[in-house]
């Protein structure tokens, strides 16, 4: 998938301007945001589940090779493959092989942002097949051809009239001639192009949600069935999947499903939770005659060994995009690669690098809702400042941030001269507006004054000096002055 | 890529060295004692508590997603029950029943055209049997095997399942533990919980996105 996580600022402000794109993510609002809320009202075991599930993520990773190894073992004993795949390029590589193999033409699949991390459908189109994604969402933004803003709603940034126009317009080459407005017809207009595509196809690919170590088995979840479809229709089966997916067993997959369709759609449970593993058994009427699974590195193993450990407890559910002002206004789009939102900002610049992506972990007002919201308890404000502070490290914001941080750091760091300095400030503001109560433009403060007017400071105190003077006089209510 | 699993496995080794202790710094492909035990343990988190009657919550829950539910005495009902909901919903044509159940007497059934085997996409429904129904969830636990194929849950637009009492579980570990009891484990274990549905225009669900419009479960108290 192309970049454009290095220009944000400038994407994000021509998102500002998109009317459509406004009027769709009003939807997240409305949609997740108050479904999840009512879910979780509904499991008083909610935050006992919570910590179950940080301790078993925390010990699988402890122990990471030993469980993929373990995993290993269990797909060839049901008659799978394993491949390793230790780049997204390598990843990619490696599916256009077995899909080469197998001769295929028609590659369906299912929704998969490791897919996305290797852009899977550029790929397999290069090596001259058709890949067709089936998840209405994603198949909507292949017409369009867009990344996904969204990881479970990746069209969530369309109006219905978008999609129209874009069925409107691709549809023609299936017989459709008319303009469907209606939500129910583009629907089953998808249904029936896409039905023929599950029932052509020679390979289907899909994610996983988690990958069993006891049992060999994968794990997927969906509420249109296309991923089912994708994987019990064609000859050859792939799923592609990120290494910190795997769990020992199936009573971990269950502790860790309770809380994902909760967390993602406010669903107590998702339509479709499928265990799959292998290719058909002896016997069987139906279902692959091969089972292929790759194993994605792409970066995961440094952040493994570094700070950024606790984000490989992620199991991408979105709560943290949909409860975040910043995504909510700008939309996926504008943080310019695969993951949008404070995930995104935590793990595009672990793996397209921070100097790629230097101003996501600035694109977050450090509110805090991601990270009481996230079901797998990962302190994102706190991982979204530790790459703060390596850009500061690395010196990779501007010269005039930079040095401006560092003045602030040095005065800060001195209070008498901070207080003395704030002081002055204050007066002068004070004084230099008190006629009409509000600034419309200040030097050095043009982003603020851009979209608001700054009031202007009433009097010549500062928040100290109240302090100071409330301790002294005793006027303050509790607190540490207090004398009581 | 046989490379990229050494470098990956190299890596995680090294990205973990310094947070393990060193009694469970062992060479690769000797595990350690404590993921052994986990490994055949199936220990069990946190389960949320269950209603007193696990029917009535089943039902309930399966209602919730737009699940119809009958309930029968014996399974001998069973065929003329599924020729009762299809007319209800006014579907005609032929219905493909999973092999497991095609001892019953179908021909009995009035008016109802069948086959028995894997879905083919032209039939009009499916019938099939389950390993378990979940209270929890309300979902239905499909297992795949030559005498039920998975196809049949998800190709035709209708889908009937048969739900004995007795098959009625609590939780879904309660499923895992009938799977581990199977003599092989079976290629797919579906939950399935509802008729297909997207959101994916505009954030309001649309129900039969790709798998079957309706679904319909028959609870048989006996034999």
């Amino acid at each position: 998938m192309e970049q454009r996580s290095h220009t944000f600022s400038l994407n994000a402000r021509n998102a500002l301007l998109d009317e459509s794109l406004k009027s769709a993510l009003g939807n997240v609002k409305e949609g997740f945001i108050a479904k999840r809320a009512e879910a979780v009202r509904l499991v008083p075991e909610w935050e006992r589940m919570r910590s179950d599930a940080k301790a078993l993520k925390n010990h699988v990773l402890e122990n990471l090779d030993h469980y993929l190894l373990a995993y290993e073992e269990s797909v060839e004993r049901s008659g799978g493959h394993v491949h390793w795949a230790s780049t997204s390029a390598d990843a990619a590589a490696t599916v256009v092989d077995i899909c080469r193999d197998a001769g295929a033409r028609i590659v369906t699949k299912g929704k998969s942002m490791v897919g996305e991390e290797a852009d899977l459908n550029g790929a397999l189109e290069a090596a001259g097949m058709e890949a067709v994604e089936t998840d209405l969402g994603e198949y909507i933004i292949q017409l369009a051809e867009e990344g996904p803003s969204h990881i479970i709603a990746p069209a969530i940034h369309k109006t219905k009239e978008q999609v129209s126009d874009l069925f409107h317009e691709h549809h023609a080459k299936y017989g459709l001639s008319e303009r469907l407005t209606d939500r129910r017809a583009l629907v089953n207009e998808a249904r029936t192009v896409l039905r023929e595509k599950f029932r052509s196809a020679d390979v289907g690919i899909t994610g996983a949600n988690f990958l069993i170590a006891e049992t060999g088995q994968h794990v997927l979840v969906t509420n249109e069935g296309n991923g089912d479809l994708t994987s019990n229709l064609p000859r050859v089966q792939i799923v592609i999947v990120g290494i910190e997916k795997v769990v020992p067993t199936l009573e971990d997959a269950s502790c860790l499903l309770r809380l994902l369709a909760r967390s993602a759609t406010g669903q107590h449970f998702s339509n479709y939770t499928s265990l799959m593993s292998g290719p058909r058994r002896t016997g069987d009427l139906d279902g692959p005659d091969a089972f292929h699974v790759v194993l994605v590195d792409n970066h995961r193993t440094d952040m493994l060994g570094g700070a950024l450990r606790e984000m490989l407890r992620c199991f991408r559910c979105g709560a943290c995009m949909n409860h975040c002002p910043v995504y909510g206004a700008v939309g996926g789009h504008s943080y310019g690669w695969v993951y949008p939102g404070p995930m995104g900002s935590v793990i595009t610049p672990a793996m397209i690098g921070l100097e790629n992506a230097r101003e996501l972990p600035h694109a977050c007002t450090l509110n805090g809702r991601c990270g009481e919201v996230c079901p797998m308890s990962i302190p994102l404000p706190s991982l979204l400042r530790e790459h703060r502070r390596e850009t500061f490290e690395r010196k990779l914001q501007s010269p005039a941030a930079r040095y401006g941080l560092g003045l602030w750091a040095a005065i800060a760091k001195r209070p008498a001269l901070y207080r003395l300095l704030t002081r002055l400030g204050v007066s002068v503001l004070a004084r230099a507006g008190s006629s009409k109560g509000r600034f419309r433009r200040l030097p050095f403060a043009g982003a603020w004054t851009r979209g608001r007017d700054m009031p202007v400071p009433q009097g010549s105190s500062t928040f100290m000096s109240l302090y100071r003077q409330q301790r002294r006089t005793g006027t303050g209510q509790g607190g540490a002055g207090s004398s009581s | 890529m046989s490379n990229s699993r050494r470098t990956m496995l190299e890596r995680i080794a090294h990205g973990l060295a310094d947070t393990r202790d060193s009694s469970s710094r062992v060479a690769i492909g000797d595990r350690p004692q404590e993921v052994s035990a986990r490994l055949s343990g199936a220990g069990r988190h946190t389960l949320p508590r269950l209603d007193k009657d696990t029917t009535a919550q089943l039902i309930r829950n399966m209602e919730s997603v737009q699940m119809s539910v009958v309930r029968l005495q014996r399974m001998t009902e069973v065929p003329q029950a599924v020729a009762f909901w299809l007319e209800s919903e006014g579907v005609d044509g032929t219905v493909s029943v999973a092999p497991a159940l095609a001892d019953l007497d179908w021909s009995g059934a009035e008016e109802l055209t069948w086959r028995s085997g894997a879905a083919t996409g032209d039939e009009v429904a499916s019938v099939t049997p389950c390993l378990a129904a979940v209270a929890e969830t309300g979902s239905v636990a499909l297992a795949s095997g030559d005498r039920t194929p998975a196809t049949l849950n998800f190709l035709p637009e209708n889908h009937v399942v048969v739900v004995r009492s007795a098959d009625i579980v609590g939780h879904m570990e309660d499923v895992f533990t009938r799977l581990r009891d199977l003599p092989e484990l079976p290629r797919a274990l579906n939950l399935v919980t509802g008729p297909s549905r997207t959101a994916d225009i505009e954030q309001t669900i649309e129900i039969g996105a790709h798998g079957p419009r309706r679904m319909h479960v028959l609870i048989v108290a006996g034999d």
